[in-house]
């Protein structure tokens, strides 16, 4: 096989460019009467497992973006609130489930605690291995990351107790 | 979510961002897209970038329809940009992470995943092949009514914004 037989082979067309043809009202509203039609028939068949799937999907999809971005409203019990309610989890049920006390379940949920290894481990086996442990914990070293980042008084107090400071800036 | 150089095969962060009215207006003078994107100003589209990036790959139009009978997410337009089209030049996978997006968004807005368009005829063949729309029937020389519906929305999900860098190939 020559190397341009091999790079067709590996790249198959994929540039999908296209825009809606121009419709007339009519022929744009019997559009959407098709697509709708199908869709309603179609809307019986979607399991419940699909609907979970494309829920969790979102959810990890979510999580990897705020692992990218440099400022977010999401944190850690956010997205913790998000899978339970993905799988309409009382707060109660849900502590059984992973063998935590209601308290601190709750406690994880306002942000007034942070969740141990265990925890992390026990989230990861409660998803059947769908949201890792590791990316737990990456979520919630995110949160620690955002939180020193902008922890202006923070920085200010301990400025002060510093000294010297390097000269060297890199 | 990631896109890949073709000839090298080398793989790159990417990121899906809503595009701005001011960043629609930009392309006005653009060499780099033939559709004219400034008269979607003030609607919902979309640009995937390399991550950190401001220059998009390729841009998508959405249109939501909530309405009883309908219930779907419509990609109206998508387009790859000039430098990323044919099987060996720049870079790949940009037009399925749009349309996993547009899975995604689906969700996201309460239509399980469901996603229709209006393929060109000579596109349909592509969006089938290598996406897994379904056809819904020719409107003639306008084109073909395509559907990815909640099953095919969550294989478009794991295999373009699911997948990492870092993940094997096969």
């Amino acid at each position: 096989m020559t190397n341009k037989a091999k790079k067709e082979n590996k790249w198959e067309e994929e540039d999908i460019s296209f825009q809606s043809p121009s419709l007339t009202v009519a022929e744009k509203s019997a559009n959407w009467s098709a697509f709708g039609k199908y869709r309603q028939e179609a809307k019986e068949k979607v399991s419940d497992k699909d609907r979970l799937r494309l829920r969790f999907l979102r959810l990890k999809f979510s999580m990897n973006e705020y692992l990218k971005a440099g400022q977010s409203d999401y944190r850690f019990y956010s997205f913790l609130g998000t899978y339970m309610k993905c799988l309409n989890l009382s707060g109660k049920t849900f502590a059984g489930e992973i063998n935590i006390k209601p308290s601190e379940l709750s406690q994880i949920l306002h942000g007034r605690r942070d969740p141990n290894r265990r925890i992390m481990m026990r989230l990861e086996i409660h998803s059947n291995y769908n949201f890792p442990a590791r990316l737990w914990y990456e979520v919630l070293a995110k949160d620690k990351a955002l939180e020193l980042k902008y922890d202006e008084v923070l920085r200010k107090t301990e400025e002060a107790v510093v000294q010297p400071k390097i000269k060297v800036v890199i | 979510m990631y896109v890949q150089d073709k000839q090298t095969g080398e793989k790159f962060e990417s990121e899906i961002r809503r595009v701005t009215d001011r960043e629609l207006a930009g392309l006005k003078k653009s060499t780099r897209y033939q559709f004219d994107w400034t008269k979607y100003k003030g609607q919902e589209v979309y640009k995937l970038c390399l991550t950190g990036e401001k220059d998009s790959l390729g841009l998508m139009r959405v249109v939501d329809h909530p309405e009883p009978g309908y219930d779907f997410l419509e990609v109206d337009v998508i387009e790859i940009s000039n430098e990323n089209k044919g099987k060996e030049n720049g870079l790949g996978r940009i037009g399925g992470c749009l349309l996993a997006y547009a899975a995604l968004l689906s969700d996201q807005y309460g239509h399980d995943g469901f996603v229709f368009l209006v393929a060109k005829n000579e596109r349909a063949p592509l969006f089938h092949g290598k996406f897994g729309f379904q056809y819904l029937g020719s409107i003639g020389v306008l084109g073909e009514r395509m559907a990815s519906d909640t099953a095919n929305s969550i294989e478009l999900i794991k295999t373009y914004l699911d997948k990492k860098i870092t993940d094997n190939d096969k």
